[in-house]
C-alpha cells in the first residue's frame, strides 16, 4: 500500500460517517432528549422551581461547579418551568424531524446541557455521556439525510417536476456523500475514553473476585424488578461471569473501536455488544439515562457496509404498490412528489390520472376523481382513500410504524372520512396554496432572476468554513484531552495537564462535560444508603413526605432498608448526596415543611420532623440478608413553641 | 390615484398593499379612504370611525423609522450607564447585588431576566455585549421585526435584573419598547427598507439613477391599536403625575427650590443655582411643570387640532424633561419620556420638514465608475437615501460635457463631486464627504471625513480602495469594467403575489397582535386604576393573577407620582464607617456611589453626584434586611477590589445620615441626625 492509499483508508476508517448514519443518529440522539424530557416531567415542581428541593437561589449561592450555563436559572415558578420544558420539546422535535437541523443542533445543545445543569447535584454520567455527544455532533451535517432539510432541498432542486419524473430512476438521488471531519474521531475516542477509564478505574477487590455485580444488585435504590428476582435466583458463577465480562468488555471496546482494519466487522461488532450490554445494564439496574445515552452512540458507529447490508435485507418485492392519484390537483401531486422521495426503496410506483391508459381496464376513471387508488403488486388487492395511504406508508422505510395508527379501527374510519373531506375540498386547498387545481391554473411560480452564480467572496468563505469547524474540534479535543489528563487518576503524572489555560477549564465547565469516568469503582459499593424522614403531623401521624415522591416504599417506621426502592435517578441521587451538603439543608427543610401545600391538606402541617440517613451492609455473597444497620440523623427541626402569654400586671 | 391607493393604510404594520406613491407630493390620503368608506355603510358612524382611527390609531411611517432610531439611541445610553456604574457591582455575584439574593427574596414575584445567569462579571460582560449589538442593529435597522422582540427581551432582562434599583424612568423606557415592538418600525430609515428597495427596483444605469420614481420611501400610514396604545401611556404618565401633586410645596410653589436640595441626585446646575433660587422663581418653575404635567394628557388625547396640539406636545415634553435633566439626576426617566416625542409626529410635520429641507438644497453633480460593481451598488443604496434628490448621477465613461476641472483622466482615478452652483470640483474622500453632506442630516455624516487627520486617513482609504475597486468587484460577484457580474445581470422583478394561504395567515398575525395589544392596553387600564391613589373608589378592583403577571414581567407598572404629594424635604444618604486591619477608617461604599471618598456621618456634603442606581440602593437598603447579608459581604471583599491585603476590614458600621431640607429663602439644612442600620461584628 502506498501512502495515499493508507491516508485514504485512515480517512475512511477514522475521520467519516456515512450519511445515513447520522439521520438515523439525529433521530436516536432527539428521542433520547425527549425521554430525557419526559423523565423529568413529573419533577418540575420538585426540582426545577423555587418550590422544590433544589432552588434556584440555592445553587446559585452555593454552585457544585463554579462557572455553569442553564437557561433554568432565572426560571422560579411552575408556570416557568413548563413553558420552558414546552420549548425544550418543541426544540428536540424539530430535531427530530430535521427541520433547520442547523440551527436546532445548536439550540438543542444548549437546552438539554441547561436542563441537566440547572440540577447538577442530581444528575449523573448519563447526562455527561449525552451531552457529550451532542457537543461531537454540532459539528456534523446530521440533516443530511432522513430530514425534513433533505426533503426540502430535492424539492426545491426540481421545482419543474412533472408527473412523468416521478418514476423511480428519474428522481434525484438522496446526497450519498459521507461526512468527513474530526468529530468523527472524536466520537469514536469519547466512547474509548468511557470504557478504558471505566474499566481503569475498576481495581477494587470486587472486581478482582467477581463479586461486583452482586453488590451492585443489592443496591436498593436503583435495583430494578428484574435485578431484583434474578439477585434472589440466579447463581452467584453468573455474577461472577457478568463480573468479569464487564472488564473484559470496557477494556477491549476501545480496541475494537479504534482498529485499524476490518472495519466493518469492528464496528459492526462494537454495535451488537454495546447495545447488549447496555440494554443489559438498563434492565438490571436504573442508571437513569446513561443506558440509553451510550446506545445513541451506535448508529454513528454504522459503515456504508452496514447499510449496504440493511438494503439487502430489507425485502422489497411483497410490498411493491402502484398508486393512482390525481395529479391534476396540486396539492396532491406535492403530496406525491414528498413521498416518491421518502419512498427509499422503490416500492411505489406512480401514475398519474392523466395518463387513461395505465388505469387497470376495470376501474373507472372518474373513481381517481374522488380518491387515490393503490393496487398491490400482483393487481389483485385495491385500497381508496385512507387505507390506501395507510398502504403508501406501509411501503416506507418503518412503515409499519406510520401506517398502524391508519389500520386501528375507529381511527380507520376517521381517516377515511378526513380523507374524503380533504378529497372534497382539494380544488379549494390548491388554490389556496397558489397551486394548480383541476383545470384552474394555479400561480405561476415566480419568474426567476437569472441564478447569480457564488460570488469568488462567497466562494472562498464557504470553502473556508470546513477548515473553521475542524478548528473547532480540535479545540473541543484538546479541551476534553486535557480534562480527560487531570480528572482520571490512571493517566501517568507525566501525561497530566495540571497546568491547562483558564478557558480550557471553563469550556469543560460550562456544559459540565466532564471527563471522569468511574462508574462503580475502583469498588463496587459495598453499602446501601437510604434517607428516611419522620415527620410528625400537627394531628399526630408519622409520615414520610420525601419517600412518598422519592421512592417506591415510604412506610414507617423503618428498620431497615426495604427491597427495592424504585428511586429514579434523580432522588437517588439526591438521598446519596444531600446527606454530605449542608448548604442545602435549608431548602430540604423548607420543602419538607411545604407537604401540606403539596397534598392540598391542612392537616398534613408538620410540626416536627428528623431526617435519618439508613445505611447497611450488603449481603455477602451466598448470603440475602443484610447487616451492620446503622443509622444518624442529618437534619432535625421543631415547630417553635408560641410565645408565652405576658405575666399578669407587665407591659408586653 | 396615487393618493387614493396610499390611502390604503396598512393595518398593524402590514407591508404596505398599495403601489408606490408620489413622496413629492404626499397626497393626503385618508379623505379619500373616509369618501370611499362612507358609502359603504352608515355614513355617520364610518366617518366617525375613520376620524377616530385617522385621530388615534394612525401614525406615519417616517415618524416611526425616526422613533426607532431615538429608541435605540436611548437604549444604548441605558446600557452603557449601566456598563459605567458597574457591571460587577450590579450585575454578577460579586456585587452588592447577587443573583442568588434577588432570586431568594425577589422584589416582585414575577420577574424575567436572562441575566441571573450570569454571577461572573465577564458572563454579565457578554450579556451587555449582546444586548449592545441588538440594540446597534435595531438602531441601522436591520433585521427590525425580529431586533424589536430582542430589544424587549433585552430591556426586560436588564432591568428585571435589578428590580431593587428601578425607578420612573426604567418602567417608561421599558413600556416605550413594549409597545413599540408591535408596530413596523422598519419600514424607513432602515436597512431593511433600503435593501427591500434595491431588490424591488434593479437598476443598470448611471441615468436610471437619476429618475427617483419608485425609489421614494413608503409613505403608508401604519394603522394599530399600538399607536393609541403609546399615546396613552404618556397621557397617564402625565395626568396621575400631574394629580397626585396636591402637597404643600407644590400648592405653594416651592417644590423646585427643595428638589435641588436632594443632594444625592441635584447636579452642578442645581447646586449653582441654590443660592439664586428665590420663592418667586421656585414657584415659576414648580406651577409651569405642574402646568405643563397637566396639559399633556388634553394635548395628547385632543380629537380635534391633532397636529397643533401633537406639536405642542412634543415642546411640552421636550421643555419639560430638559428642564428636569438641568436640575436633577434621574436616571434614564428624562430620555425615555423624549422618546415619545417622535411618534407625536403626524404626516404634516413631515412635509414641513422637506418643504424646509428642499428650501436649502444644494444640487450636487456626481461623476463616478459605473463599470465598477461595487461603485454602481454605493450609488444605488446613496440614491435611496437622497431623500432630497440632490445628487445626480453621471457615468465617468459617459460624461458628456465634463465641467472645468474634471478631466477624463481624473475620472479614472477618482469620483468627482461638482456643485451645480458654485461649480467647485471635490475629488477622492473630500467628494465622498460633499455626497454624505447632501443627505438627510448630512452634517452629521460628512464630519468625520471633513476633521483634520481623519479626512487625511480617508483619502489614503479612498485611493486604496480605488486602485483595487476592480478586484472587490470581481470578489462580490459584480461587473467590473467591462467583466460581467451579477450586478449586470439587472431584472426588474415584481414582488411575487403571496398565495391566499399567506394572505390569510397575514391576516390572522395581524389580527393576533393586535390581539395582543388590546390584551395589554386592557393590562394598562386595570394597572392605572389600581396603583394609583388618585383614582376614585367605586374604580378600584381587585386585579386578577393573570393582570398582575402581565404587569409584572414586562414591568408594565402604572405607578405614577414623581415627586408626589410632595417634593422631599428631607434628604438622605448612606456612609460606611470600616475600620482596617491598620486601623485606617475608610468608607468602601461612598468610594463608588459618589464623590467623596470618606463623607462621614455627620452631615450630607453637598451635591454626593449619586447615579441613580446608588441613589435608589440608598433609599431602600436600610429598609431591606434580608439584603444585608450581600452588602456586609460586599463592604468585607474591599481588599479584593483594591487589591491591598492592608485593606481588610475587621469592622464596620452601615449608617443612615438624614437632614431637613432648608426652607425658602435659606440654605444651610437643618435637623441633621444618623443611625446605625448595619453593624460587622453585629452588635449584641
Amino acid at each position: 500500500m502506498d501512502r495515499t492509499s493508507i491516508r485514504k483508508a485512515l480517512v475512511r476508517t477514522y475521520l467519516t460517517i456515512d450519511g445515513r448514519s447520522l439521520g438515523v443518529g439525529r433521530v436516536g440522539l432527539a428521542l433520547l432528549m425527549l425521554l430525557d424530557l419526559a423523565r423529568r416531567a413529573p419533577h418540575v415542581r420538585d426540582f426545577y422551581t423555587n418550590a422544590g428541593v433544589l432552588p434556584n437561589h440555592t445553587v446559585l449561592w452555593r454552585p457544585q461547579v463554579a462557572r455553569l450555563f442553564s437557561v433554568f436559572f432565572p426560571v422560579s415558578l411552575g408556570q416557568e418551568a413548563w413553558l420552558t420544558f414546552a420549548l425544550c420539546a418543541f426544540c428536540y422535535v424539530c430535531l427530530l424531524v430535521g427541520w433547520r437541523t442547523r440551527l436546532f443542533q445548536v439550540v438543542c445543545f444548549l437546552l438539554a446541557i441547561s436542563l441537566h445543569n440547572r440540577i447538577v447535584f442530581v444528575e449523573n454520567w448519563g447526562t455527561v455521556a449525552m451531552d457529550a455527544l451532542m457537543a461531537w455532533t454540532l459539528f456534523l451535517p446530521l440533516g443530511r439525510r432522513f430530514s425534513v432539510d433533505a426533503l426540502r432541498t430535492s424539492l426545491r432542486a426540481r421545482p419543474d417536476e412533472t408527473p412523468a419524473d416521478l418514476a423511480p430512476e428519474r428522481l434525484p438521488p438522496p446526497d450519498e456523500r459521507p461526512a468527513a471531519s474530526l468529530a468523527c474521531l472524536g466520537i469514536l475516542l469519547q466512547l474509548a475514553v468511557i470504557y478504558w477509564f471505566n474499566f481503569s478505574h475498576k481495581t477494587g477487590q470486587t472486581w478482582r473476585d467477581g463479586t461486583a455485580i452482586h453488590y451492585v444488585l443489592w443496591q436498593e435504590r436503583i435495583v430494578t424488578s428484574l435485578g431484583l428476582w434474578a439477585r434472589e435466583h440466579l447463581p452467584l458463577a453468573l455474577w461472577r461471569t457478568l463480573t468479569h465480562g464487564t472488564l473484559v468488555f470496557e477494556s477491549v471496546m476501545p480496541a475494537v473501536l479504534l482498529c485499524p482494519v476490518l472495519r466493518h466487522w469492528t464496528r459492526g461488532l462494537a454495535v451488537v455488544a454495546l447495545t447488549a450490554f447496555h440494554g443489559s445494564i438498563a434492565l438490571l439496574i436504573n442508571l437513569g439515562v446513561f443506558s440509553p445515552a451510550m446506545i445513541a452512540y451506535v448508529p454513528f458507529l454504522l459503515t456504508d457496509g452496514h447499510w449496504r447490508l440493511f438494503g439487502r435485507l430489507v425485502p422489497t418485492r411483497g410490498r411493491r404498490r402502484t398508486v393512482y392519484y390525481d395529479a391534476s390537483c396540486g396539492v396532491c401531486f406535492q403530496i406525491v412528489r414528498a413521498l416518491a422521495r421518502m419512498d427509499v426503496y422503490r416500492r411505489l410506483t406512480w401514475v398519474s390520472n392523466q395518463d387513461p391508459e395505465a388505469l387497470p381496464a376495470d376501474v373507472p376513471p372518474d373513481l381517481l376523481e374522488r380518491t387515490i387508488l393503490v393496487v398491490d403488486g400482483a393487481r389483485v388487492r385495491r385500497w381508496t382513500r385512507s387505507d390506501a395511504f395507510a398502504q403508501i406508508f406501509a411501503a416506507l422505510p418503518l412503515g409499519r410504524l406510520w401506517a398502524w395508527p391508519l389500520l386501528v379501527p375507529g381511527v380507520r374510519q376517521l381517516g377515511g372520512v378526513a380523507y374524503d373531506a380533504f378529497a372534497r375540498n382539494r380544488t379549494a386547498i390548491s388554490t389556496a396554496f397558489g397551486l394548480a387545481a383541476c383545470g384552474i391554473p394555479g400561480a405561476p411560480p415566480p419568474r426567476r432572476a437569472p441564478e447569480p452564480g457564488e460570488t469568488p467572496l462567497r466562494t472562498w468563505a464557504r470553502a473556508q468554513l470546513p477548515l473553521w469547524r475542524e478548528v473547532g474540534v480540535a479545540l473541543v479535543m484538546f479541551v476534553f484531552a486535557a480534562d480527560v489528563s487531570v480528572a482520571n487518576v490512571p493517566v501517568p503524572e507525566i501525561l497530566r495537564m495540571e497546568r491547562r489555560p483558564a478557558w480550557a477549564a471553563a469550556a469543560v465547565a460550562y456544559p459540565h462535560i466532564f471527563q471522569s469516568w468511574s462508574m462503580f469503582s475502583p469498588d463496587a459499593p459495598l453499602r446501601d444508603y437510604m434517607l428516611v424522614v419522620d415527620a410528625v403531623t400537627r394531628d399526630g401521624r408519622h409520615v414520610d413526605p420525601l419517600n412518598e415522591v422519592g421512592s417506591r416504599v415510604a412506610v414507617l417506621p423503618v428498620d431497615d432498608i426495604p427491597k427495592r426502592l424504585g428511586q429514579d435517578s434523580f432522588w437517588c441521587d439526591y438521598e446519596l448526596r444531600i446527606p454530605t451538603m449542608p448548604a442545602y439543608h435549608q431548602a430540604l427543610l423548607e420543602w419538607l415543611l411545604r407537604y401540606p401545600e403539596r397534598t392540598r391538606r391542612e392537616r398534613d402541617t408538620i410540626v416536627a420532623f428528623d431526617v435519618w440517613l439508613l445505611e447497611h451492609a450488603s449481603p455477602k455473597p451466598g448470603e440475602t440478608e443484610p447487616s451492620d444497620v446503622r443509622r444518624r440523623r442529618v437534619l432535625q427541626w421543631r415547630e417553635p413553641a408560641p410565645a408565652a402569654p405576658p405575666a399578669a400586671g407587665k407591659r408586653p | 390615484m396615487a393618493g387614493a391607493r396610499a390611502g390604503r393604510a396598512s393595518r398593524g404594520g402590514e407591508a404596505p398593499v398599495s403601489g408606490p406613491v408620489d413622496a413629492r407630493t404626499d397626497t393626503p390620503a385618508d379623505a379619500a379612504a373616509v369618501a370611499t368608506a362612507a358609502g359603504e355603510g352608515p355614513a355617520r358612524w364610518r366617518a366617525l370611525r375613520a376620524t377616530f382611527e385617522r385621530t388615534y390609531l394612525t401614525i406615519d411611517p417616517r415618524s416611526l423609522g425616526v422613533g426607532r432610531i431615538v429608541l435605540a439611541l436611548i437604549l444604548l445610553f441605558d446600557l452603557v450607564h449601566r456598563a459605567w456604574a458597574g457591571i460587577t457591582l450590579w450585575y454578577s455575584n460579586e456585587g452588592l447585588l447577587p443573583n442568588h439574593t434577588l432570586l431568594w427574596r425577589p422584589p416582585t414575584q414575577w420577574m424575567f431576566s436572562l441575566f441571573f445567569m450570569a454571577s461572573w462579571p465577564d458572563e454579565a460582560f457578554v450579556g451587555f455585549v449582546l444586548c449592545g449589538l441588538v440594540y446597534v442593529a435595531l438602531l441601522v435597522g436591520w433585521r427590525t421585526r425580529l431586533m424589536q422582540a430582542l430589544t424587549v427581551v433585552a430591556v426586560m432582562s436588564l432591568h428585571s435584573r435589578v428590580p431593587f434599583l428601578e425607578n420612573g424612568g426604567d418602567w417608561t423606557l421599558g413600556e416605550l419598547a413594549l409597545w413599540t415592538a408591535f408596530l413596523p418600525l422598519g419600514r424607513r430609515f432602515s436597512v431593511d427598507a433600503v435593501r427591500a428597495s434595491m431588490h424591488r427596483r434593479r437598476e443598470t444605469t448611471a441615468a436610471e439613477l437619476n429618475d427617483r420614481a419608485g425609489l421614494e420611501g413608503d409613505v403608508t400610514p401604519v394603522v394599530s391599536l399600538a399607536v393609541l396604545a403609546l399615546v396613552l401611556q404618556l397621557a397617564n404618565a402625565y395626568f396621575f403625575n400631574a394629580v397626585h401633586k396636591g402637597g404643600m410645596t407644590w400648592r405653594t410653589g416651592s417644590a423646585v427650590h427643595y428638589v435641588i436640595f436632594q443632594d444625592r441626585m441635584v447636579t452642578w446646575f442645581g447646586v449653582w443655582l441654590r443660592p439664586h433660587m428665590t420663592l418667586a422663581l421656585s414657584r415659576v418653575l414648580s406651577w409651569s411643570a405642574l402646568f405643563t404635567e397637566a396639559c399633556m394628557p388634553i394635548l395628547l388625547l385632543l380629537p380635534v387640532y391633532k397636529v397643533v396640539t401633537r406639536r405642542l406636545a412634543i415642546l411640552g415634553c421636550l421643555g419639560l424633561h430638559t428642564g428636569f435633566q438641568l436640575f436633577i439626576n434621574l436616571g434614564v426617566f428624562s430620555l425615555a419620556m423624549m422618546g415619545f416625542s417622535p411618534y407625536l409626529l403626524s404626516r404634516e410635520d413631515w412635509q414641513l420638514f422637506a418643504r424646509l429641507a428642499r428650501r436649502r438644497a444644494r444640487r450636487l453633480t456626481v461623476y463616478f465608475d459605473a463599470g465598477c460593481g461595487v461603485c454602481f451598488q454605493i450609488a444605488r443604496v446613496l440614491a435611496r437615501l437622497d431623500r432630497f434628490e440632490r445628487l445626480r448621477f453621471v457615468s465617468s465613461a459617459d460624461p458628456g460635457f465634463l465641467p472645468a476641472g474634471v478631466t477624463p483622466e481624473l475620472l479614472g482615478s477618482t469620483i468627482a463631486v461638482v456643485d451645480e452652483a458654485t461649480g467647485r470640483v471635490a475629488t477622492r474622500a473630500d467628494g465622498m464627504a460633499r455626497i454624505l453632506g447632501a443627505l438627510p442630516l448630512g452634517v452629521l455624516w460628512s464630519l468625520p471625513l471633513r476633521l483634520p487627520g481623519l479626512r487625511q486617513l480617508a483619502n489614503v482609504v479612498y485611493d486604496a480602495f480605488a486602485r483595487r475597486r476592480q478586484s472587490v468587484s470581481i470578489g462580490l460577484g459584480l461587473a467590473a469594467c467591462g467583466l460581467p457580474g451579477e450586478g449586470a445581470a439587472a431584472v426588474v422583478l415584481p414582488p411575487p403575489e403571496p398565495t391566499p394561504a399567506r394572505q390569510v395567515l397575514r391576516r390572522a398575525a395581524a389580527g393576533a397582535r393586535e390581539v395582543a395589544v388590546l390584551l395589554l392596553l386592557t393590562t394598562l387600564v386595570s394597572e392605572t386604576l389600581f396603583i394609583n391613589a388618585a383614582v376614585p373608589k367605586f374604580l378600584k378592583h381587585k386585579q386578577p393573577s393573570w393582570i398582575m403577571q402581565l404587569v409584572a414581567y414586562p414591568r408594565l407598572i402604572q405607578a405614577w407620582s414623581m415627586f408626589a404629594a410632595d417634593a422631599p424635604m428631607t434628604d438622605e444618604s448612606v456612609v460606611v464607617d470600616a475600620v482596617t486591619v491598620d486601623g485606617r477608617h475608610v468608607d468602601p461604599y461612598s468610594e463608588v456611589a459618589s464623590r467623596y471618598r470618606n463623607p462621614g456621618h455627620d452631615r450630607i456634603p453637598p451635591r454626593l453626584d449619586n447615579d441613580s442606581f446608588f441613589f435608589n440602593y440608598s433609599s431602600r437598603i436600610p429598609f431591606k434586611p434580608e439584603y444585608f447579608v450581600a452588602l456586609q459581604e460586599w463592604i468585607l471583599r474591599y481588599p479584593e477590589r483594591t487589591r491591598r491585603p492592608e485593606d481588610a476590614i475587621t469592622k464596620f458600621d452601615a449608617w443612615i445620615v438624614e437632614d431637613d431640607s432648608p426652607p425658602p429663602g435659606q440654605t444651610e439644612e437643618r435637623n441633621r441626625k444618623s443611625r446605625i442600620f448595619l453593624s460587622y461584628p453585629p452588635k449584641k
